[in-house]
């Protein structure tokens, strides 16, 4: 149903009040309620989108992180902390025309929650990492459920689950020229977030 | 928010710190050997059982089999990505690849026998035994995580990712 990945490396669900990057230690609670903010906001637009049993799956995301993101809010707020509220916009990394395109938008969204949580769990708090944990184990169930297919690092890329890690500069979020033609300032992202088409080849559809 | 920014520090760190508690012993002398390693060890014992309950499954049930390959390649990277965390030199890093040790921890999992080969033919795996064996892997991962290095608590969050999502998964290949 998802088509040939047309998107482009651009940063999907970024808040146009983007934290700053690189914060320390601390940082992993704050950006994984950002991403739950981002999914919140998604699955509205995900629901508006879909009917029947996708509504029911859109329902039951949205949800899900919302009671993920109110327990992200706690945490900070019993770590002295202040949580960020949502941002004013979110910037979608396509239109969100029909099903298909919301189907393709939630698994971007659980990819990239995924991919937050397992930030978050490289904390030195033990709790933290085990909500993480779970966390994250929730995400990848749930974008099985919106398309069966899975790579074996869920959240990671391959090659950042492998030996030859690269370590870039702190430095490098700056984003660079949009090479993709529809240019939405300020969503390039450096990262390289590829859809979930650019799985390992190890994720063809299971259980067929 | 890059990942990789992250997961590279995170993974520079753990080696970093493994580096670092392994240098100033003697690397012959296994005085006290590096809780890293110790846990590592033992979670790769685990992901070999793990991999050979699919060989054992498949072997049982071959119209199964091709259904079940997919899962049996993805512990195998996962395998692969827990070896590559082992600091060089450790000396645990060289056993083959099946058979777990007979002193395998508990952890592994009690209910199966050690060290087994598919030639013995040992009492065939069922795809609920499986769907069992990684519920269970997937829910030990927090505990594991706990006292983990950054890099490894992070790949063992994606691990646990990748097992809860194969206790669904499974579902569809038993039906």
């Amino acid at each position: 149903m998802a088509e040939t990945p047309t998107e482009p490396a651009r940063s999907p669900l970024r808040s146009s009040a983007a934290p700053p990057s690189g914060a320390p230690t601390g940082g992993a609670l704050e950006r994984a309620l950002s991403a739950e903010h981002a999914a919140v906001y998604a699955y509205g637009v995900i629901g508006g989108k879909t009917s029947g049993a996708l509504l029911k799956r859109a329902t039951a995301g949205f949800d899900a992180h919302r009671a993920h993101r109110d327990q992200l809010r706690t945490l900070i707020t019993r770590r002295g902390g202040t949580p960020a509220e949502p941002g004013p916009t979110y910037l979608l990394p396509f239109e969100v025309r029909g099903p298909a395109d919301a189907v393709r938008l939630a698994l971007l969204v659980e990819q990239r929650v995924t991919t937050a949580y397992l930030e978050l769990a490289a904390d030195r708090d033990p709790a933290l990492r085990r909500i993480a944990a779970l966390a994250a184990q929730e995400c990848a169930t749930r974008a099985y459920g919106w398309q069966p297919k899975l790579g074996p690092f869920p959240g990671m890329d391959r090659e950042e689950a492998g030996v030859d890690v690269t370590v870039p500069t702190a430095g490098s979020e700056s984003p660079p020229a949009d090479s993709s033609g529809t240019a939405d300032p300020g969503t390039a992202d450096p990262a390289g977030t590829p859809g979930q088409e650019a799985q390992p080849e190890s994720s063809a559809p299971d259980g067929q | 928010m890059t990942r990789r920014a992250l997961l590279g520090s995170a993974a520079a760190a753990g080696l970093a710190a493994a580096g670092c508690s392994s240098a100033p012993t003697k690397p012959a002398a296994p005085a006290s050997p590096d809780p890293q390693t110790v846990l590592l060890t033992s979670l790769i014992a685990g992901k070999e059982h793990l991999v050979s309950l699919y060989e054992r499954a498949a072997a049982a049930l071959p119209g199964r089999a091709a259904a079940l390959e997919p899962f049996r390649q993805r512990h195998a990277a996962h395998l692969q990505a827990l070896r590559a965390l082992l600091p060089a030199g450790s000396g645990t890093g060289t056993f083959p690849a099946s058979p777990a040790p007979p002193n395998a921890p508990a952890s592994a999992s009690p209910s199966a026998p050690p060290s087994v080969s598919p030639s013995e033919s040992p009492s065939a795996v069922s795809v609920g035994e499986l769907r069992d064996a990684e519920r269970r892997a997937a829910s030990a991962r927090p505990a594991q995580m706990a006292t983990a290095s950054p890099a490894l608590s992070q790949l063992l969050a994606s691990i646990g990712a990748c097992e809860a999502v194969h206790v669904v998964a499974l579902g569809r290949v038993r039906g």
